[in-house]
């Protein structure tokens, strides 16, 4: 029950980035550009489980992704920007 | 003549006017301080706060380090909610001004009294009982008294007047962590900054900061590398006009417990941040037209007098990411050392597996350590594995048992904060501003529970005190495991907008003991 609940909220986010119903081709996701500190927000922030770290910081899945943004909103650093995919 | 032997003189004796009594008291209005503060004066009970600046919230405010970092949840959601309603909080900094306001009014909201500008200056005991505080206020001496008492003043002050066992700095010499007196600086083109090469090939100035030591552009080395800088939330963003708060400036071979090295220290970091300031201004693209706006009014002390507690958070807690059946606070911060007597930070721990020392670090954030282990050996996590071919499991916390906040002496005692029962390693994980929030919390908690039952903290039923700290929506980490004991009612709706849950079953050999370790090392 709360995996549903977690899957249609982050449509609901992603919607909020991405504008599906304007009918576009690709979409937003986030991506970690430099400047990670690892302080590990984004990881536990993230709905889909898409975040790992390793030496080099955050890493953000693309698959998994679905551009809600939670991890940028918790980035201390500033670090997570959109890209589009 | 006063007559004085021996380096010291008899005070005179004083009858102490008592201008109060209460259910409980809380030493030190810090994060913790204030959580604790309001999680009793939510339920009803008298409660009055002792701080001894101008304003609460200790570091995230006075301190100006506006990074509340760790696990958010119960009060301090709401603390971060009322945040973000004033426009005071984003990206995970805050504003130090909008937050004094913002824990101004929650104090009130709980029916919190507050001593403000006042110090505590002895304890009243009575055997192994708190009976009161001895405060300096600016009518005179006065005492106040109260059942219950919370000590979340980082230096543990009452607990050491009233004669707990405590520790301070490290084991050998006693030698605290390094220290450090932010400050914030106006007028920052943020953009011209983000998108500048300095930034991309650089981001922590290591390279610049040597070659400017080299060529005399930097006077002296504060550190070998910018600690972190955040953005102000709520001021100018990006358009010429930001304000940024800074994390650079350091004292060394420092003992926060002495008056002449506090001193010291405030000199020595002020003297630093003007330097610093001058230096980034002219260094940094983006800084050319910055100007230093504030240096903090309260020293970062990251590490100072501890209490000993029933139970002592150690490192191997942290390296293997240990769960604990009474845990009270949850924190995903791995060790974080300033270093004592030179410049960088020790993000690794010595940790003896199978007869040697490793030197292991708790999450991936070790990668970032900028002292090397010594002999030469390299950092490597609780599986023994290095650098290329660490992997971490995602969402890697620890917890912090209940037993940690309390003394082992001391009847009527909990603490809170920073002062936490642990070793230094742990300790440098531990004494993020979120995580204390969140010990103040399950104090106060437990510190009503005891008042309710009518029986000592240290007898509080650790089944009763998780229940009605998740009844409270605090993250304890059930959202993440099964906690013997306790049903799980968080309301996830709210906790979950911030994607604070991931219910899942941690799949890990020996929950709640440490891991089988996958390689040639096995735990002890």
């Amino acid at each position: 029950m709360l995996e549903n609940i977690k899957f249609v909220q982050s449509f609901f986010r992603a919607v909020r980035y991405n504008g599906i119903w304007k009918g576009r081709d690709s979409m937003m996701k986030f991506k970690v550009a430099q400047g990670c500190c690892f302080c590990s927000e984004c990881l536990f922030a993230c709905p889909r489980k898409a975040i790992t770290m390793d030496k080099n910081g955050a890493h953000i899945d693309p698959d998994k992704c679905v551009g809600c943004g939670m991890c940028a909103d918790n980035c201390a650093s500033e670090a997570i920007v959109p890209y589009e995919a | 003549m006063i007559p004085y032997t021996d380096g010291k003189i008899m005070a005179k004796e004083q009858e102490i006017p008592v201008i109060g009594e209460y259910d409980v008291i809380v030493a030190g209005g810090g994060v913790a301080g204030c959580a604790a503060a309001m999680a009793v004066g939510k339920r009803g009970y008298r409660v009055l706060l002792i701080e001894a600046t101008s304003a609460l919230g200790g570091l995230v405010t006075m301190g100006l380090v506006n990074i509340p970092l760790d696990f958010i949840s119960g009060l301090g959601r709401e603390m971060i909610k009322e945040l973000e309603a004033v426009n005071g909080f984003w990206h995970r900094n805050s504003d130090p001004e909008k937050h004094k306001l913002v824990l101004d009014r929650m104090i009130k909201k709980y029916n919190v009294e507050v001593l403000l500008v006042t110090q505590i200056v002895d304890a009243i005991t009575d055997g192994d009982v708190i009976r009161g505080a001895v405060i300096q206020t600016k009518s005179g001496r006065r005492a106040v008294l109260a059942k219950r008492f919370i000590d979340a003043s980082g230096d543990s002050d009452l607990a050491y007047y009233a004669g707990a066992e405590t520790v301070s700095g490290r084991p050998e010499d006693g030698m605290s962590q390094a220290c450090s007196l932010e400050f914030t600086l106006g007028g920052v083109n943020w953009e011209a900054y983000v998108t500048s090469d300095l930034k991309k090939n650089d981001p922590k100035w290591v390279k610049t900061i040597r070659e400017d030591l080299k060529s005399g552009l930097l006077p002296y080395e504060s550190d070998n590398h910018l600690n972190w800088m955040t953005h102000i939330p709520g001021r100018p963003q990006n358009c010429g006009m930001d304000e940024v708060s800074i994390c650079f400036v350091h004292s060394r071979n420092c003992y926060p417990l002495d008056p002449n090295d506090l001193t010291r220290m405030y000199f020595e970091g002020r003297d630093q941040s003007h330097m610093l300031a001058e230096y980034i201004k002219k260094r940094i693209p983006g800084f050319e037209n910055s100007f230093l706006t504030a240096t903090a009014s309260l020293l970062g002390v990251r590490e100072s007098r501890r209490i000993v507690g029933e139970y002592t958070l150690t490192a191997r807690d942290l390296a293997f990411s240990r769960k604990h059946d009474d845990v009270v606070t949850i924190s995903n911060h791995g060790y974080d050392i300033h270093n004592f007597d030179d410049t960088g930070n020790i993000k690794w721990a010595p940790i003896e597996i199978d007869g040697e020392i490793q030197y292991v670090i708790s999450t991936a954030s070790g990668f970032g350590t900028t002292t090397p282990p010594p002999d030469g050996k390299p950092v490597v996590n609780c599986k023994g594995q290095t650098a290329e071919y660490a992997e971490f499991e995602p969402g890697l916390y620890y917890d912090i048992p209940y037993r940690c906040l309390v003394p082992v002496k001391l009847e009527n005692l909990l603490v809170a904060g920073r002062n936490l029962s642990s070793d230094v390693y742990a300790q440098s994980g531990a004494r993020l501003i979120m995580a204390c929030f969140t010990m103040g919390e399950a104090a106060g908690t437990a510190t009503c529970i005891s008042l309710k039952n009518d029986i000592t903290p240290r007898q509080v039923d650790r089944v009763e005190l998780q229940q009605e700290l998740i009844d409270n929506n605090v993250n304890i980490g059930q959202g993440f495991r099964d906690i013997p004991g306790v049903t799980d009612k968080t309301d996830y709706a709210d906790a979950y907008a911030n994607g604070e849950y991931r219910k899942e079953k941690v799949i890990r050999e020996n929950v709640g003991n440490e891991f089988t370790l996958q390689s040639k090392f096995s735990a002890k």
